[in-house]
Protein backbone atom coordinates (compact mmCIF):
# COMPACT_ATOMS: atom_id res chain seq x y z
CA UNK A 1 0.00 0.00 0.00
CA UNK A 2 3.03 2.29 1.22
CA UNK A 3 5.17 1.48 -2.15
CA UNK A 4 1.59 2.10 -4.32
CA UNK A 5 1.47 5.47 -2.55
CA UNK A 6 4.82 6.58 -3.25
CA UNK A 7 4.55 5.24 -7.11
CA UNK A 8 1.78 7.33 -7.36
CA UNK A 9 2.69 10.62 -6.29
CA UNK A 10 5.93 9.97 -7.90
CA UNK A 11 3.92 9.15 -11.47
CA UNK A 12 1.88 12.36 -10.93
CA UNK A 13 4.82 14.72 -10.34
CA UNK A 14 6.23 13.28 -13.86
CA UNK A 15 2.80 13.32 -15.43
CA UNK A 16 2.01 16.94 -14.24
CA UNK A 17 5.24 17.95 -15.40
CA UNK A 18 4.78 16.22 -18.70
CA UNK A 19 1.72 17.29 -19.50
CA UNK A 20 2.36 21.23 -18.21
CA UNK A 21 5.47 21.26 -20.32
CA UNK A 22 3.52 19.97 -23.09
CA UNK A 23 0.75 22.22 -22.82
CA UNK A 24 3.48 25.00 -22.60
CA UNK A 25 4.75 24.73 -26.18
CA UNK A 26 1.27 23.04 -28.01
CA UNK A 27 -1.38 25.65 -27.32
CA UNK A 28 -1.49 29.35 -26.71
CA UNK A 29 -2.33 30.36 -23.51
CA UNK A 30 -5.90 30.46 -22.35
CA UNK A 31 -5.37 32.79 -19.12
CA UNK A 32 -5.04 36.37 -18.75
CA UNK A 33 -3.12 36.58 -15.27
CA UNK A 34 0.38 37.34 -15.66
CA UNK A 35 3.15 34.56 -14.78
CA UNK A 36 4.49 34.37 -11.40
CA UNK A 37 8.16 35.43 -10.66
CA UNK A 38 7.90 35.09 -6.90
CA UNK A 39 6.13 33.32 -4.16
CA UNK A 40 5.71 32.51 -0.30
CA UNK A 41 3.54 30.11 1.07
CA UNK A 42 2.69 29.52 4.33
CA UNK A 43 0.58 26.20 5.81
CA UNK A 44 -0.75 23.92 7.77
CA UNK A 45 0.12 20.33 7.22
CA UNK A 46 -0.79 17.20 8.47
CA UNK A 47 2.40 14.38 8.90
CA UNK A 48 1.87 10.75 8.62
CA UNK A 49 4.62 8.21 9.78
CA UNK A 50 4.43 5.47 7.06
CA UNK A 51 6.90 2.58 6.68
CA UNK A 52 8.35 -0.32 8.18
CA UNK A 53 11.01 1.47 9.89
CA UNK A 54 11.10 3.32 13.62
CA UNK A 55 9.55 6.14 12.23
CA UNK A 56 6.36 4.66 10.47
CA UNK A 57 6.13 2.12 13.44
CA UNK A 58 7.05 4.06 16.59
CA UNK A 59 5.33 7.71 15.64
CA UNK A 60 1.32 8.91 15.72
CA UNK A 61 -0.05 11.01 13.15
CA UNK A 62 1.66 14.76 13.12
CA UNK A 63 0.54 18.22 12.53
CA UNK A 64 3.09 20.34 11.66
CA UNK A 65 3.46 24.09 9.96
CA UNK A 66 6.28 25.68 6.99
CA UNK A 67 7.03 28.60 5.27
CA UNK A 68 8.42 28.25 1.88
CA UNK A 69 9.61 30.95 -0.84
CA UNK A 70 10.27 30.17 -4.58
CA UNK A 71 11.67 31.85 -7.83
CA UNK A 72 10.80 31.43 -11.15
CA UNK A 73 14.36 31.17 -12.36
CA UNK A 74 13.48 30.04 -16.35
CA UNK A 75 9.67 30.54 -17.55
CA UNK A 76 8.00 28.14 -15.64
CA UNK A 77 10.33 26.39 -13.50
CA UNK A 78 11.40 27.71 -9.66
CA UNK A 79 13.95 26.96 -7.09
CA UNK A 80 13.10 27.83 -3.73
CA UNK A 81 13.67 27.00 -0.21
CA UNK A 82 11.60 25.73 2.69
CA UNK A 83 11.63 25.31 6.36
CA UNK A 84 9.03 23.12 8.29
CA UNK A 85 8.30 22.16 11.63
CA UNK A 86 6.38 18.94 12.60
CA UNK A 87 5.28 17.49 16.05
CA UNK A 88 4.36 13.91 16.72
CA UNK A 89 4.19 12.33 19.85
CA UNK A 90 5.29 8.30 20.06
CA UNK A 91 3.27 5.49 20.07
CA UNK A 92 5.31 2.28 20.57
CA UNK A 93 8.60 3.05 22.68
CA UNK A 94 9.15 -0.96 21.95
CA UNK A 95 10.51 0.55 18.53
CA UNK A 96 11.07 3.69 18.41
CA UNK A 97 13.08 4.49 21.86
CA UNK A 98 12.62 5.28 25.30
CA UNK A 99 10.86 8.86 24.81
CA UNK A 100 7.30 10.29 24.14
CA UNK A 101 7.31 13.08 21.53
CA UNK A 102 9.09 14.33 18.96
CA UNK A 103 9.59 17.50 16.93
CA UNK A 104 10.59 17.27 13.11
CA UNK A 105 12.50 20.19 11.64
CA UNK A 106 13.01 20.14 7.97
CA UNK A 107 15.23 22.50 5.85
CA UNK A 108 15.86 21.97 2.05
CA UNK A 109 15.75 23.58 -0.96
CA UNK A 110 13.42 22.33 -4.45
CA UNK A 111 13.51 22.69 -7.81
CA UNK A 112 9.84 22.13 -9.54
CA UNK A 113 7.31 23.45 -12.33
CA UNK A 114 4.21 25.73 -12.30
CA UNK A 115 1.65 25.45 -14.96
CA UNK A 116 -1.30 27.40 -14.75
CA UNK A 117 -4.21 25.53 -15.86
CA UNK A 118 -5.99 28.88 -16.22
CA UNK A 119 -6.97 32.16 -14.31
CA UNK A 120 -8.12 30.30 -11.14
CA UNK A 121 -6.26 27.04 -11.08
CA UNK A 122 -2.52 26.37 -11.04
CA UNK A 123 -1.10 23.15 -10.40
CA UNK A 124 2.53 23.06 -8.85
CA UNK A 125 5.35 19.99 -8.51
CA UNK A 126 8.58 19.92 -7.32
CA UNK A 127 11.44 17.74 -5.86
CA UNK A 128 13.46 18.74 -2.64
CA UNK A 129 16.67 17.93 -1.10
CA UNK A 130 18.05 19.05 2.47
CA UNK A 131 18.73 18.71 6.49
CA UNK A 132 16.01 16.97 8.70
CA UNK A 133 16.28 16.30 12.27
CA UNK A 134 14.40 15.29 14.80
CA UNK A 135 14.04 16.58 18.21
CA UNK A 136 12.74 14.08 20.79
CA UNK A 137 12.14 14.84 24.31
CA UNK A 138 11.61 12.50 26.93
CA UNK A 139 8.68 12.85 29.88
CA UNK A 140 9.93 13.92 33.29
CA UNK A 141 8.96 9.97 34.22
CA UNK A 142 11.14 8.79 31.95
CA UNK A 143 13.93 11.47 32.88
CA UNK A 144 13.51 14.62 31.03
CA UNK A 145 15.92 13.18 28.59
CA UNK A 146 16.58 15.10 25.15
CA UNK A 147 18.24 14.25 21.92
CA UNK A 148 18.64 14.26 18.21
CA UNK A 149 18.01 12.08 15.11
CA UNK A 150 19.50 14.05 12.42
CA UNK A 151 19.12 12.83 8.46
CA UNK A 152 18.78 14.27 5.01
CA UNK A 153 15.79 14.72 3.56
CA UNK A 154 14.67 13.66 -0.13
CA UNK A 155 11.14 15.27 -0.76
CA UNK A 156 8.44 15.36 -3.81
CA UNK A 157 5.94 18.10 -3.04
CA UNK A 158 2.93 18.49 -5.32
CA UNK A 159 0.21 21.21 -4.93
CA UNK A 160 -2.98 22.39 -6.91
CA UNK A 161 -3.54 25.91 -6.24
CA UNK A 162 -6.90 28.31 -6.38
CA UNK A 163 -6.41 31.34 -6.86
CA UNK A 164 -8.48 34.00 -4.73
CA UNK A 165 -6.54 37.41 -6.87
CA UNK A 166 -4.02 37.63 -8.97
CA UNK A 167 -1.70 38.19 -5.49
CA UNK A 168 -3.39 35.20 -3.18
CA UNK A 169 -4.53 31.69 -3.60
CA UNK A 170 -4.95 28.90 -1.63
CA UNK A 171 -3.67 25.38 -2.12
CA UNK A 172 -3.75 21.47 -1.57
CA UNK A 173 -0.70 20.40 -1.02
CA UNK A 174 0.03 16.59 -1.08
CA UNK A 175 3.88 15.73 -0.65
CA UNK A 176 5.99 12.48 0.40
CA UNK A 177 9.18 12.55 2.24
CA UNK A 178 11.96 9.90 2.21
CA UNK A 179 14.80 10.39 5.35
CA UNK A 180 18.06 8.80 5.44
CA UNK A 181 19.27 9.14 9.24
CA UNK A 182 22.71 9.41 10.45
CA UNK A 183 21.42 6.78 13.70
CA UNK A 184 24.20 4.59 14.44
CA UNK A 185 22.28 1.32 15.95
CA UNK A 186 22.93 -2.07 17.36
CA UNK A 187 23.49 -4.77 14.92
CA UNK A 188 20.60 -6.59 16.47
CA UNK A 189 17.80 -3.58 15.34
CA UNK A 190 18.84 -4.41 11.58
CA UNK A 191 18.39 -1.33 9.12
CA UNK A 192 15.49 -0.15 11.10
CA UNK A 193 16.81 3.27 12.17
CA UNK A 194 18.20 3.70 8.60
CA UNK A 195 14.94 5.40 7.46
CA UNK A 196 12.10 7.69 7.95
CA UNK A 197 9.18 8.06 5.56
CA UNK A 198 6.28 10.39 5.60
CA UNK A 199 3.36 11.58 3.48
CA UNK A 200 1.73 14.73 3.86
CA UNK A 201 -1.16 16.75 3.18
CA UNK A 202 -0.92 20.78 3.36
CA UNK A 203 -3.46 23.30 3.37
CA UNK A 204 -2.18 26.90 2.73
CA UNK A 205 -2.07 30.22 1.64
CA UNK A 206 -0.01 31.24 -1.11
CA UNK A 207 1.47 35.19 -2.01
CA UNK A 208 2.44 35.84 -5.44
CA UNK A 209 4.39 38.19 -7.30
CA UNK A 210 3.65 38.48 -11.00
CA UNK A 211 5.43 39.41 -13.93
CA UNK A 212 3.05 42.57 -14.89
CA UNK A 213 5.67 43.89 -17.90
CA UNK A 214 3.67 41.37 -20.66
CA UNK A 215 0.19 42.36 -19.41
CA UNK A 216 -1.85 43.08 -22.80
CA UNK A 217 -2.65 46.71 -22.91
CA UNK A 218 -5.09 46.70 -26.29
CA UNK A 219 -8.29 46.81 -23.78
CA UNK A 220 -6.99 49.19 -21.23
CA UNK A 221 -8.92 52.59 -20.92
CA UNK A 222 -6.83 54.15 -19.05
CA UNK A 223 -4.69 56.77 -20.54
CA UNK A 224 -2.36 57.21 -18.12
CA UNK A 225 -1.52 53.25 -18.22
CA UNK A 226 -1.40 53.72 -21.81
CA UNK A 227 1.30 56.50 -21.82
CA UNK A 228 3.65 55.15 -19.00
CA UNK A 229 3.38 52.24 -20.79
CA UNK A 230 4.39 53.71 -24.34
CA UNK A 231 7.62 55.80 -23.02
CA UNK A 232 10.93 54.42 -22.35
CA UNK A 233 11.35 53.06 -19.00
CA UNK A 234 14.80 54.14 -18.33
CA UNK A 235 13.23 57.74 -18.88
CA UNK A 236 10.58 56.87 -16.02
CA UNK A 237 11.57 57.91 -12.59
CA UNK A 238 11.36 55.42 -9.48
CA UNK A 239 7.63 56.91 -8.56
CA UNK A 240 6.36 56.47 -12.35
CA UNK A 241 7.60 52.97 -12.19
CA UNK A 242 5.40 52.05 -9.23
CA UNK A 243 2.62 53.91 -10.68
CA UNK A 244 3.39 51.59 -13.86
CA UNK A 245 3.62 48.95 -11.84
CA UNK A 246 -0.05 49.16 -10.18
CA UNK A 247 -1.56 49.99 -12.81
CA UNK A 248 -0.56 47.00 -14.78
CA UNK A 249 -1.78 45.26 -11.63
CA UNK A 250 -4.85 46.71 -11.55
CA UNK A 251 -5.49 46.40 -15.20
CA UNK A 252 -4.68 42.70 -15.41
CA UNK A 253 -7.60 42.53 -12.27
CA UNK A 254 -9.29 44.38 -14.69
CA UNK A 255 -8.92 41.97 -17.25
CA UNK A 256 -9.08 39.18 -15.21
CA UNK A 257 -12.77 40.07 -13.70
CA UNK A 258 -14.12 40.93 -17.79
CA UNK A 259 -12.65 37.22 -18.19
CA UNK A 260 -14.76 35.87 -15.42
CA UNK A 261 -18.05 37.33 -16.58
CA UNK A 262 -18.07 37.02 -19.75
CA UNK A 263 -17.26 32.86 -19.61
CA UNK B 1 26.57 46.20 32.60
CA UNK B 2 29.48 44.80 30.98
CA UNK B 3 29.65 42.08 33.55
CA UNK B 4 26.07 41.12 33.38
CA UNK B 5 26.82 41.11 29.64
CA UNK B 6 29.62 38.60 29.92
CA UNK B 7 27.30 36.43 31.86
CA UNK B 8 24.06 36.44 29.61
CA UNK B 9 26.30 35.70 26.59
CA UNK B 10 27.68 31.98 27.94
CA UNK B 11 24.16 31.43 29.45
CA UNK B 12 22.48 31.92 25.90
CA UNK B 13 25.36 29.98 24.20
CA UNK B 14 25.05 27.20 26.82
CA UNK B 15 22.55 24.85 26.12
CA UNK B 16 20.40 23.90 29.20
CA UNK B 17 19.29 20.81 28.28
CA UNK B 18 19.59 16.93 30.12
CA UNK B 19 21.46 15.38 26.90
CA UNK B 20 21.32 12.67 25.95
CA UNK B 21 23.35 10.78 22.89
CA UNK B 22 22.39 12.29 19.47
CA UNK B 23 22.07 9.91 16.61
CA UNK B 24 22.52 6.79 19.07
CA UNK B 25 20.41 3.34 19.61
CA UNK B 26 21.92 0.66 21.63
CA UNK B 27 20.11 -2.74 22.53
CA UNK B 28 19.94 -4.66 25.44
CA UNK B 29 19.57 -8.69 25.75
CA UNK B 30 20.34 -10.83 29.15
CA UNK B 31 18.05 -13.98 30.68
CA UNK B 32 17.14 -13.68 34.22
CA UNK B 33 17.24 -16.52 36.79
CA UNK B 34 15.96 -16.46 40.24
CA UNK B 35 18.42 -17.87 42.94
CA UNK B 36 17.45 -21.29 42.44
CA UNK B 37 17.91 -21.20 38.74
CA UNK B 38 15.13 -20.91 37.80
CA UNK B 39 13.97 -18.45 35.01
CA UNK B 40 12.11 -15.18 36.53
CA UNK B 41 9.05 -14.90 34.84
CA UNK B 42 7.25 -11.46 33.62
CA UNK B 43 9.95 -9.63 35.65
CA UNK B 44 9.98 -6.17 34.68
CA UNK B 45 13.27 -4.80 33.53
CA UNK B 46 14.67 -1.12 32.84
CA UNK B 47 17.94 0.31 32.53
CA UNK B 48 18.80 3.52 33.50
CA UNK B 49 21.79 5.85 34.10
CA UNK B 50 22.60 8.50 36.23
CA UNK B 51 21.38 12.25 35.37
CA UNK B 52 24.37 14.02 36.71
CA UNK B 53 24.75 17.46 36.79
CA UNK B 54 27.01 19.35 34.39
CA UNK B 55 28.93 22.38 35.67
CA UNK B 56 30.58 25.19 33.98
CA UNK B 57 32.28 28.38 35.14
CA UNK B 58 32.23 31.59 34.62
CA UNK B 59 34.44 34.36 36.45
CA UNK B 60 36.09 31.24 38.70
CA UNK B 61 32.34 30.37 39.91
CA UNK B 62 30.79 27.27 39.13
CA UNK B 63 26.99 27.31 37.87
CA UNK B 64 25.38 24.15 37.37
CA UNK B 65 24.17 23.31 33.56
CA UNK B 66 21.23 21.46 34.19
CA UNK B 67 18.25 21.70 36.90
CA UNK B 68 18.55 18.88 39.84
CA UNK B 69 17.73 15.61 38.00
CA UNK B 70 14.03 14.23 39.45
CA UNK B 71 15.35 10.68 38.38
CA UNK B 72 17.31 8.98 36.24
CA UNK B 73 17.30 8.85 32.45
CA UNK B 74 15.39 5.71 31.90
CA UNK B 75 17.24 4.52 28.79
CA UNK B 76 14.93 1.18 27.42
CA UNK B 77 12.65 -1.26 29.69
CA UNK B 78 11.05 -4.78 28.61
CA UNK B 79 9.61 -7.57 30.39
CA UNK B 80 11.49 -11.27 30.23
CA UNK B 81 9.43 -14.09 28.76
CA UNK B 82 9.19 -17.62 29.84
CA UNK B 83 13.08 -18.21 29.95
CA UNK B 84 13.78 -15.31 32.09
CA UNK B 85 14.68 -13.74 28.86
CA UNK B 86 14.49 -9.58 27.53
CA UNK B 87 16.04 -7.76 24.96
CA UNK B 88 15.08 -4.12 23.98
CA UNK B 89 16.10 -1.21 21.66
CA UNK B 90 17.85 1.46 23.99
CA UNK B 91 18.34 4.95 23.86
CA UNK B 92 22.23 5.78 24.74
CA UNK B 93 24.41 8.25 27.10
CA UNK B 94 27.85 8.15 27.55
CA UNK B 95 28.24 7.75 30.87
CA UNK B 96 30.37 5.77 33.49
CA UNK B 97 27.93 3.63 35.39
CA UNK B 98 24.57 1.93 34.01
CA UNK B 99 21.97 0.16 36.33
CA UNK B 100 20.02 -2.59 35.25
CA UNK B 101 16.56 -2.43 37.67
CA UNK B 102 15.33 -5.81 37.92
CA UNK B 103 11.51 -6.02 39.34
CA UNK B 104 10.27 -9.25 40.10
CA UNK B 105 5.99 -10.25 40.28
CA UNK B 106 6.87 -11.34 43.63
CA UNK B 107 8.18 -8.51 44.53
CA UNK B 108 12.19 -9.49 44.69
CA UNK B 109 14.32 -6.98 43.15
CA UNK B 110 18.04 -6.55 42.16
CA UNK B 111 19.96 -3.16 41.03
CA UNK B 112 23.19 -4.33 38.63
CA UNK B 113 25.35 -1.78 37.83
CA UNK B 114 27.24 -2.12 34.11
CA UNK B 115 30.62 -0.34 33.53
CA UNK B 116 30.75 1.41 30.84
CA UNK B 117 33.16 -0.97 29.00
CA UNK B 118 30.17 -3.84 29.14
CA UNK B 119 28.85 -1.79 26.21
CA UNK B 120 30.32 -3.42 22.97
CA UNK B 121 31.89 -1.31 20.20
CA UNK B 122 28.53 -1.52 18.89
CA UNK B 123 26.37 -0.49 21.20
CA UNK B 124 25.16 -4.03 22.52
CA UNK B 125 24.90 -4.64 26.38
CA UNK B 126 24.68 -8.22 25.40
CA UNK B 127 24.91 -9.95 29.71
CA UNK B 128 24.38 -13.64 28.94
CA UNK B 129 22.74 -14.51 32.44
CA UNK B 130 21.71 -12.01 36.13
CA UNK B 131 20.94 -14.40 39.02
CA UNK B 132 18.53 -12.76 41.22
CA UNK B 133 20.06 -12.27 45.11
CA UNK B 134 17.63 -12.16 48.12
CA UNK B 135 18.27 -10.85 51.37
CA UNK B 136 18.96 -13.11 53.88
CA UNK B 137 19.76 -12.21 57.59
CA UNK B 138 23.18 -13.98 58.74
CA UNK B 139 24.48 -14.85 62.29
CA UNK B 140 28.36 -15.17 62.16
CA UNK B 141 29.38 -15.94 66.07
CA UNK B 142 32.67 -16.05 67.48
CA UNK B 143 32.75 -19.35 70.61
CA UNK B 144 35.74 -19.47 72.97
CA UNK B 145 36.38 -23.22 72.95
CA UNK B 146 40.04 -23.17 74.08
CA UNK B 147 39.59 -20.86 76.87
CA UNK B 148 42.14 -18.71 75.62
CA UNK B 149 42.53 -15.06 76.54
CA UNK B 150 43.75 -13.68 73.65
CA UNK B 151 42.05 -10.79 72.07
CA UNK B 152 41.59 -10.88 67.88
CA UNK B 153 41.25 -8.45 65.74
CA UNK B 154 38.09 -9.80 63.16
CA UNK B 155 37.35 -8.37 59.42
CA UNK B 156 33.99 -9.69 57.79
CA UNK B 157 33.29 -8.65 54.50
CA UNK B 158 30.34 -9.64 52.72
CA UNK B 159 28.12 -8.53 50.16
CA UNK B 160 25.85 -5.84 52.03
CA UNK B 161 22.17 -4.85 50.38
CA UNK B 162 23.30 -1.36 50.11
CA UNK B 163 25.81 -2.08 47.46
CA UNK B 164 25.54 -2.78 44.10
CA UNK B 165 26.79 -5.74 42.00
CA UNK B 166 28.33 -4.58 39.42
CA UNK B 167 29.08 -6.39 35.76
CA UNK B 168 32.13 -5.29 34.14
CA UNK B 169 34.54 -7.38 31.80
CA UNK B 170 32.04 -9.74 31.28
CA UNK B 171 31.84 -10.86 34.84
CA UNK B 172 30.11 -9.59 38.21
CA UNK B 173 31.77 -7.99 41.19
CA UNK B 174 31.30 -6.51 44.33
CA UNK B 175 30.87 -2.83 43.47
CA UNK B 176 34.17 -1.07 44.38
CA UNK B 177 33.12 1.33 46.01
CA UNK B 178 31.13 -0.78 48.72
CA UNK B 179 34.36 -2.77 49.46
CA UNK B 180 35.59 -0.83 52.50
CA UNK B 181 31.56 0.75 53.73
CA UNK B 182 30.14 -2.78 53.82
CA UNK B 183 33.49 -4.30 56.13
CA UNK B 184 32.78 -4.79 60.02
CA UNK B 185 36.32 -4.74 61.68
CA UNK B 186 35.59 -5.10 65.47
CA UNK B 187 37.70 -7.20 68.56
CA UNK B 188 36.94 -10.18 69.83
CA UNK B 189 37.07 -11.79 73.42
CA UNK B 190 37.10 -9.07 74.97
CA UNK B 191 34.64 -9.63 77.15
CA UNK B 192 32.38 -12.95 77.51
CA UNK B 193 29.80 -11.91 75.14
CA UNK B 194 31.05 -9.70 72.22
CA UNK B 195 31.55 -12.75 69.64
CA UNK B 196 28.34 -12.29 67.88
CA UNK B 197 27.74 -10.42 64.86
CA UNK B 198 23.83 -9.92 62.86
CA UNK B 199 24.03 -8.30 59.90
CA UNK B 200 21.67 -8.72 56.13
CA UNK B 201 23.67 -9.43 53.33
CA UNK B 202 22.21 -10.74 49.34
CA UNK B 203 22.54 -14.59 48.73
CA UNK B 204 24.13 -16.40 46.93
CA UNK B 205 26.76 -14.71 47.97
CA UNK B 206 30.29 -15.32 50.22
CA UNK B 207 31.29 -14.09 53.38
CA UNK B 208 34.84 -13.32 53.92
CA UNK B 209 36.00 -13.82 57.71
CA UNK B 210 39.80 -12.78 58.83
CA UNK B 211 40.84 -13.08 62.14
CA UNK B 212 43.90 -12.29 63.65
CA UNK B 213 45.60 -12.43 67.18
CA UNK B 214 47.77 -10.01 68.60
CA UNK B 215 51.06 -12.08 67.68
CA UNK B 216 50.21 -11.32 63.81
CA UNK B 217 48.53 -15.39 63.40
CA UNK B 218 45.94 -14.69 60.71
CA UNK B 219 43.10 -17.33 59.48
CA UNK B 220 41.02 -16.58 56.82
CA UNK B 221 37.67 -18.57 56.13
CA UNK B 222 34.54 -18.44 53.43
CA UNK B 223 30.82 -18.71 54.07
CA UNK B 224 28.93 -19.27 51.43
CA UNK B 225 24.96 -17.57 52.31
CA UNK B 226 22.66 -19.84 50.18
CA UNK B 227 19.31 -19.53 52.47
CA UNK B 228 17.01 -16.27 53.88
CA UNK B 229 18.80 -17.74 57.36
CA UNK B 230 22.07 -18.57 58.00
CA UNK B 231 23.70 -19.15 61.37
CA UNK B 232 27.78 -19.70 61.31
CA UNK B 233 29.95 -20.75 64.02
CA UNK B 234 33.37 -20.04 64.06
CA UNK B 235 35.19 -22.18 67.26
CA UNK B 236 38.91 -20.63 68.52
Amino acid sequence: MRLITRKILIIATVLSGYYSYSQENTTEKSHSLPDRVFAVDFYLQRALPSGDNFIGNGLSDGTGYGIRMQFDIYKNIYVGGALSQDFFSVKNTDVIGEFNRATKFNAYLFLGYDYQLNDDWNITADLGYGYSQNKNRQSTEQGGGKFRDTGNVFRITTSIEYNLSSATSIYLSPSYESISYNINSAPALGDTFDKGKFINLALGIRFNVRDYRNVPLKDADNQELIDLQNRDRDDLSISEKRKLYFLKKKEARRLRRERRRSK
Amino acid sequence: MKKLLFLLLPILLISCEARLDDDKRAFFKTRIVDSSGLPLVNASVEVTTYRSYDFFSINGQNLTKTSEPDRDFLLGKGTTDENGAVSFTMLFDTAYRYYVHIKGVDDSSKILAVASDSFNQDLTLDIPSITMTDMANVELEFINTSGTTTVYDVTINYFAIYCDELYENNSFVRDENCEFEDEIIDLVNQTTDDGLFEFRAFYPSVIDVNYRDAAGNEVNEQFTINNPTERYEINY
